[in-house]
């Protein structure tokens, strides 16, 4: 009780000292010795991150390297989104080199073309060109594959089926048309 | 009795002149309507667009042009694929077929579809269109529906487990069907070709190879027989070529050429 009593007595000694006692300025580089002790507190990563994102940038550039830049990224871009695409229409089959062939050794048809399942049976389509060479009408196209069922229109009006043709088959209307078998990458089978 | 022949000559002719403008407004409506729900039922504009240009250009009139598209409409409410249904109906417009005709050949594909589907076993919705096609296009182009019903009653079954070889199959028998390919020799290879888990896409195209044997007077019998070797050995299509001693050449050339 009586210890208690003189350190309660003492605490009010100091702080009558410190309240009456004169003032003294503090050194004048009292603060840079403060500070200069001090070692740097290296911040968490998540806080580094932060303030790498938030921290403004300042970028500088000269028109010169910057414009063909830019046009190499945009460049890029596009050619990125089509390549992107391109896998989109991979689904799609394969399609197949197909030659339609159409002998006429005295060019007696002013202008032939192709109709066929695969055209929708519109003759604007797949207009036919003429070979001096080989005496015939001649059309490439290019078909997926399967079995597609065509006819040749002569002069706008005449439906022919193909004589070489290796199979026919009825067209529901009282005729027939001709039927080419493509396979993979080749027409015809194998 | 003068005045009352007038007045019944006057009303014949105002219902005569009535008539007339009527049908083709009426029929113009209809085709509106069925055009409409053509194009509700997902057919392809390009398809409504021609038949409305086949009635624009003169060449059939508005109520011909809604029966063209009605069997569509139907196909469409049957859930059928309706890409053949629309190829039908442009190849007939290219070709200038009489619409009536045109009409009843589609009516014709319905009933062919309808048919092909009901043999299938799986349920409606999950029935696979490419199999479907195969054969049902194969009934409308003449092969035996009895054909298509003995194929599917005995192979069906394996659709579910084995898609591609029924496919392939469906495909045989829609081919070889159409040149009067004897159905009991098709399903000798059909058998050995299931039993032996053999028959690859490639086999599509036997038909080609059939066509090149008959050219050559090879027997459809003697075909078969060595295919269903070839088949139960896994073979390839490639296999019974040399078999039958047909060669690359006779494999190449194309629509028209050689």
């Amino acid at each position: 009780m009586i210890e208690k009593r003189n350190k309660t007595h003492m605490e009010d000694v100091i702080i009558n000292a410190v309240q009456n006692g004169p003032e003294v300025d503090p050194p004048a580089d009292l603060t840079c010795r403060i500070m200069g002790r001090l070692h740097p507190k290296r911040p968490s990563l998540w806080i580094r991150l932060r303030m790498w994102f938030l921290r403004p940038w300042v970028v500088t550039v000269r028109p010169v390297t910057a414009i063909p830049a830019m046009t190499l990224a945009v460049a890029l871009l596009v050619l990125g989104f089509v390549a992107v695409r391109e896998p989109v229409e991979k689904g799609a089959p394969e399609l197949a080199s197909v030659r339609f062939v159409l002998h006429d050794a005295g060019m007696h048809a002013r202008n032939v073309s192709v109709v066929g399942s695969f055209n929708h049976w519109r003759a604007e389509r797949s207009v036919m060109w003429y070979s001096p060479k080989a005496k015939a009408w001649i059309l490439e196209a290019q078909l997926p594959p399967g079995d597609h069922e065509y006819l040749f229109l002569v002069n706008g009006t005449q439906f022919v089926p193909d004589p070489n043709a290796p199979m026919t088959s009825d067209d529901g209307f009282g005729h027939r048309n001709s039927i080419v078998f493509v396979n993979g990458t080749n027409e015809q089978a194998l | 009795m003068n005045k009352r022949y007038s007045l019944r000559t006057l009303a014949l002719l105002l219902a005569l002149c009535l008539a007339f403008p009527a049908r083709p407004a009426g029929a113009g409506d209809e085709l509106a309507f069925v055009s409409e729900r053509a194009l509700q039922c997902g057919v392809h504009s390009e398809t409504v667009d021609r038949v409305h240009a086949a009635v624009d250009s003169g060449e059939i009139d508005g109520a011909h042009g809604a029966d063209l598209l009605l069997p569509l409409v139907e196909a469409c409410g049957l859930e059928l694929p309706l890409a053949p249904f629309e190829d039908k109906l442009e190849e007939g417009l290219s070709k200038h077929v009489r619409p009536q005709v045109i009409a009843h050949a589609l009516q014709e594909k319905v009933e062919d579809y309808v048919f092909v589907r009901n043999l299938l076993p799986e349920p409606r919705e999950k029935v696979d269109i490419l199999a479907l096609e195969a054969l049902a296009e194969g009934v409308s182009k003449g092969v035996p529906r009895e054909d298509v019903e003995a194929y599917a009653a005995e192979f069906g079954g394996v659709s579910v487990q084995r898609r591609i070889p029924f496919l392939v199959g469906a495909e045989m028998v829609s081919l070889l069907g159409q040149v009067r390919f004897d159905y009991d020799l098709t399903r000798t290879m059909l058998e050995a070709g299931f039993a032996s888990d053999s028959l690859t896409p490639e086999w599509n195209y036997l038909i080609r190879l059939v066509l090149l044997a008959r050219e050559r007077g090879i027997k459809d019998k003697h075909v078969a027989s060595h295919a269903v070797i070839v088949l139960s050995d896994r073979g390839s299509l490639g296999d019974l070529y040399a078999r039958l001693g047909i060669t690359g050449r006779s494999l190449t050339g194309g629509a028209g050429s050689d």
